[in-house]
């Protein structure tokens, strides 16, 4: 596992006291779990859970796949594993885990930030928006298909490569088809020279539009029909792949394909 | 410390495989090998053997066993119409420590991760819904699924799965209880364990 040694907090004490996501647990040993968390001070951590399995651990349920949690981890400059010492919950997210929908997007979230991420990349604004998103997918009375395209395009622009479109030629865009050029971001009638362009829908384009500068509370309010929420997903999809590419997870989407054709 | 022989280092290594055993318990286990008589060392090496050679998966059950079907799912005096779905064949026996329990069960093989990118082809749901479904002659209609999986992201989201499956079936499925163990504190329990708790609640 690929851990770093966050700075400033840990140049005064070797004790870090943060909120964090939970991205993954795995199971280590007779008793212990090997946590990687998104901590708002440290950025990607690797933390070793000592007695974590135990029926009566003082970890509980904190130590889940996205958890927002308050940890306290001793560090160790040069240590692969940090040590986590206590972890309770900050927010019990409990109706993330109550549908299969919500799940998935739960889980596609931690397993873009988890691939995206560096293990030295401390960035709070993408700590919040992890936090932020997985409590609007816990809140959300039902419309929660518009928070993953939502989450990815926010994350694009906080890692440096927001799409850069203007919104003023999007509004005027005519006619039935429109042009994202996947290297700048752009929206246009006609694909740019040299560009590398992804086709779709003008409904569909200006939706991602919306979605790329839209507050998260309005994003849960915004309705789309399946098609166009189809659209968007491929357009968002091309556009992440495009700059991230083999980085681009798709080992729980695969999974959740075949989960959501059960008859197949 | 190294053992001066190979055979003995050669030891050492496979006992340093298990799950939970280091070089240094790996290298305390050799050394009462050394002291045990040959006779009981190679009874304990046929047994070694004599799981790989012997123990098949149950074809109804998916449970470990020497006959097929294994002894559960043969058992007259077992409840046919209860089927306790499971993970692991570990969490078989963890059940049947209970004494409290007197269905039978359907092993899955794991549970669907799909951050490991385990899917349900990947496990064994498909028969399940098949014994749900398409019961053989002389079993009696299965009646209830009681859903063992574990209380994780990969259980609840075998579960919901499962469920969704079981859905167009006349069969009840239920899911274990959550809450707090039996002897621990409620001061140090977890908040979302203590809420599932109070969802959970029961009258008295």
């Amino acid at each position: 596992m690929n851990v770093g040694y966050p700075h400033n907090t840990m140049a005064k004490s070797n004790i870090l006291h943060s909120d964090a996501i939970v991205l993954r647990s795995i199971d280590y040993s007779e008793t212990s779990r090997i946590v990687t968390l998104y901590t708002r001070e440290g950025g990607k951590m690797g933390v070793i859970a000592r007695g974590a399995r135990a029926s009566k651990s003082r970890f509980g349920s904190t130590l889940e796949p996205m958890a927002h949690i308050s940890a306290i981890i001793h560090c160790k400059p040069g240590r692969d594993l940090q040590t986590l010492s206590e972890a309770s919950h900050v927010n019990t997210h409990d109706e993330l885990r109550s549908s299969l929908l919500r799940m998935e997007t739960g889980i596609r979230v931690i397993e873009l930030v988890s691939s995206l991420m560096q293990s030295d990349q401390r960035n709070e604004q993408v700590f919040s928006l992890i936090a932020a998103t997985l409590t609007a997918l816990d809140k959300a009375p039902g419309r929660t298909s518009n928070l993953w395209p939502f989450f990815q395009l926010r994350l694009a622009t906080l890692l440096g490569f927001g799409p850069a479109f203007d919104g003023d030629l999007v509004k005027g865009l005519t006619g039935e088809a429109a042009i994202l050029d996947l290297r700048s971001g752009h929206i246009t009638i006609s694909a740019e020279p040299d560009g590398v362009s992804h086709q779709a829908s003008r409904s569909v384009l200006r939706a991602f539009a919306v979605l790329a500068r839209a507050d998260l509370s309005d994003v849960v309010r915004m309705e789309m029909d399946a098609q166009t929420s189809s659209g968007v997903g491929a357009a968002v999809a091309a556009y992440l792949k495009y700059h991230v590419e083999e980085s681009y997870p798709s080992r729980s989407a695969r999974v959740f394909a075949q989960l959501s054709t059960p008859e197949s | 410390m190294q053992f001066s022989s190979e055979s003995v280092e050669a030891l050492v290594d496979q006992f340093a495989r298990l799950p939970g055993i280091g070089r240094k318990t790996a290298r305390r286990l050799a050394a009462f090998i050394l002291k045990l008589p040959k006779a009981e060392v190679a009874q304990m090496a046929d047994a070694l053997i004599a799981v790989k050679e012997k123990v098949i998966s149950c074809t109804t059950c998916f449970n470990v066993t020497d006959h097929d079907p294994c002894p559960i799912c043969a058992s007259e005096r077992r409840d046919h119409e209860t089927v306790c779905v499971v993970e692991e064949p570990g969490d078989v026996m963890a059940i049947e420590r209970t004494q409290g329990y007197s269905g039978i069960y359907h092993v899955l093989g794991g549970a669907i991760s799909p951050l490991d990118g385990i899917g349900p082809e990947d496990l064994r749901i498909k028969e399940l819904i098949a014994r749900a479904a398409n019961p053989a002659e002389s079993d009696p209609i299965i009646g209830e699924v009681i859903l063992a999986v574990n209380p994780s992201v990969e259980g609840d989201t075998t579960a919901y799965y499962i469920s969704q499956l079981l859905a167009p079936f006349e069969v009840k499925v239920t899911r274990l209880a959550r809450g707090i163990p039996i002897g621990s504190d409620l001061e140090f329990t977890d908040e979302a364990t203590l809420t599932r708790a109070l969802l959970a609640r029961v009258s008295m």
